[in-house]
């Protein structure tokens, strides 16, 4: 009678891969591991025209354990100031695999932009958080864990790459990052990596299939995957031009006046913020060390006022106006400016 | 009575992933067994497909069913039918049924009624009637053209994708 047990032992194999159907790209996370499917057959009879009692035979076998995850990361860049830490970009992680698991996160440069532009800085720090309330918005206080913890089959969950952005960075600078998250067993588990089970069957072990795909820097069924987003520098460009005229001259006067001794020259001074600057550019501060040779003139916009800002005159003396000349040198300070907008300083000279 | 020896032998084997157990109290015996198809490198290191015993498939991976009906007993088994649901959490793979020396019949209605599979009719849920897809077979059933000889084996085979 137990011979009717049906037992096949593989023969020696040097390597043995499952074929999957290629429909299981498509495929939802599917039947959970561990489940026992049953097929039980039924056959009926007759013998000299005489129904027999029904007969059974059943076939059983486990369901593995499939891997498979996904990232998702933002469609377009994070706009960033310089000299700021802090910033977040959110990626969706979610487990295609048909059991729950554990994921660490990592974060790494790229050199290649997602969106089509140009890498041309990095961030000076890299950290990787979990979004501990669900929100979709990185709290730094709140978003503390760093690896994910038990995410059930089918489900969702953002994770975050923050990062400190260099002072100094110019506009539209732009930073690429990776994020990879790697399959861990659950922490009930004991949250080590989830390695593939390749070889001859092991008896009453459920065993494991990698099914995800190729991310950013990461390969196909290799238990990982990544996907990239990118920080851009949103600054403003700040720029200055410098140009002198000669007003008048002691021989001259008014008339094609020459840069001799004692000729006034007019320097003006434009700082623009540039139009395509995403933001104003504020407390800026603007000096002119008078060059050797020349005179400051300190009454040119009546007694006292040598500086001219925007048409409005501006007193030597340091006082509450936005404009100084003290020690040789020319100093304004404009609280902001906004993008496209230009300030213009002029004052004049005598060439000694 | 016969059904309380084989509960008896039933418990005494070994409890592996694997489980393929036929009914023996009558003259006609059905084994089922399920397999998947294996690429394997063989010594000369050249591919090969096999078939092994399927004991964990991942979802998505397809496994062939083999059943065997096998007369055991001294007289002819007559008008054999072979009848098997699909199992729970797999879906029938079209055209995978194997009909040589059969009428093959499929169920989408728990076995109620019968019917070539391309003669099935099922209403959707958008009213539409339309000719059963895999996924919506409940079961499969061959009826055998000829008796089954005492002593001669035939087997009938179909294979099933894990969901």
């Amino acid at each position: 009678m137990l011979r009717h047990m049906q037992n096949r032992m593989a023969g020696a194999l040097a390597i043995a891969v499952l074929i999957l159907s290629t429909a299981d790209v498509a495929m939802a996370v599917g039947t959970a591991a561990g489940v026992t499917v049953s097929n039980t057959a039924t056959v009926n009879y007759s013998v000299n025209a005489v129904a027999q009692p029904a007969i059974t035979g059943t076939a059983d076998f486990v369901v593995d354990r499939r891997i498979n995850l996904t990232l998702t990361a933002p469609v377009t860049y994070v706009t960033v100031t310089p000299g700021t830490a802090g910033n977040a970009i959110p990626f969706t992680l979610t487990n295609t695999s048909n059991a729950p698991l554990n994921f660490a996160l990592a974060a790494a440069n790229n050199a290649t932009d997602p969106y089509g532009g140009v890498d041309n800085f990095d961030p000076t720090v890299n950290a990787v958080f979990v979004d501990g309330n669900a929100n979709g918005t990185y709290q730094a206080g709140t978003d503390v864990a760093t690896t994910v913890d038990t995410l059930a089959a089918d489900a969702s969950i953002t994770v975050f790459i923050v990062s400190t952005i260099p002072g100094g960075q110019a506009n539209n600078s732009i930073a690429a990052v990776t994020m990879t998250a790697t399959a861990h067993e659950t922490t009930a588990n004991g949250g080590a990596l989830v390695t593939q089970d390749a070889g001859a069957d092991i008896a009453l072990t459920m065993q494991t299939v990698f099914a995800d795909g190729a991310g950013d820097t990461d390969a196909a069924r290799d238990g990982a995957f990544s996907d990239s987003g990118a920080f851009r520098v949103q600054g403003a460009n700040v720029s200055v031009v410098k140009t002198e005229t000669v007003i008048s001259d002691p021989i001259n006067g008014a008339v094609n006046p020459k840069h001799i001794p004692g000729a006034i020259v007019q320097y003006q001074v434009t700082v623009t913020n540039a139009a395509a600057s995403a933001v104003p550019a504020t407390t800026i501060s603007v000096t002119d060390v008078m060059p050797a040779n020349v005179t400051f003139q300190p009454d040119t916009y009546g007694v006292g006022n040598g500086i001219d800002l925007g048409g409005v005159a501006q007193s030597n003396a340091a006082d509450a106006d936005q404009g100084t000349f003290a020690a040789g040198t020319v100093t304004v300070t404009i609280p902001s400016l906004a993008p496209a907008a230009s300030a213009v300083i002029t004052f004049r000279v005598a060439v000694n | 009575m016969n059904k309380a020896v084989i509960l008896g032998l039933a418990l005494l084997l070994p409890t592996w992933g694997m489980r393929a157990l036929a009914d023996t109290s009558g003259a006609v015996e059905i084994h089922a067994i399920a397999e998947v198809e294996v690429k394997t490198k063989g010594p000369d290191g050249a591919e090969q497909i096999k078939r092994e015993p399927a004991k964990k498939v991942p979802p998505g991976g397809a496994v062939i069913y083999t059943l065997r009906a096998e007369n055991k007993g001294a007289k002819p088994a007559d008008d054999v039918v072979v009848t098997d649901p699909i199992p729970e959490h797999m879906d029938y793979i079209d055209g995978s049924a194997s009909s040589v020396g059969t009428r093959l019949t499929f169920s989408v209605d728990g076995g109620k009624t019968w019917a070539p599979k391309e003669k099935l009719q099922v209403r959707g849920k958008d009213g539409v009637t339309h000719t059963a897809t895999a996924e919506e077979l409940t079961h499969i059933r061959w009826q055998f053209e000829k008796p089954l000889a005492p002593g001669e084996s035939r087997s009938v085979e179909f294979r099933a994708r894990v969901e």
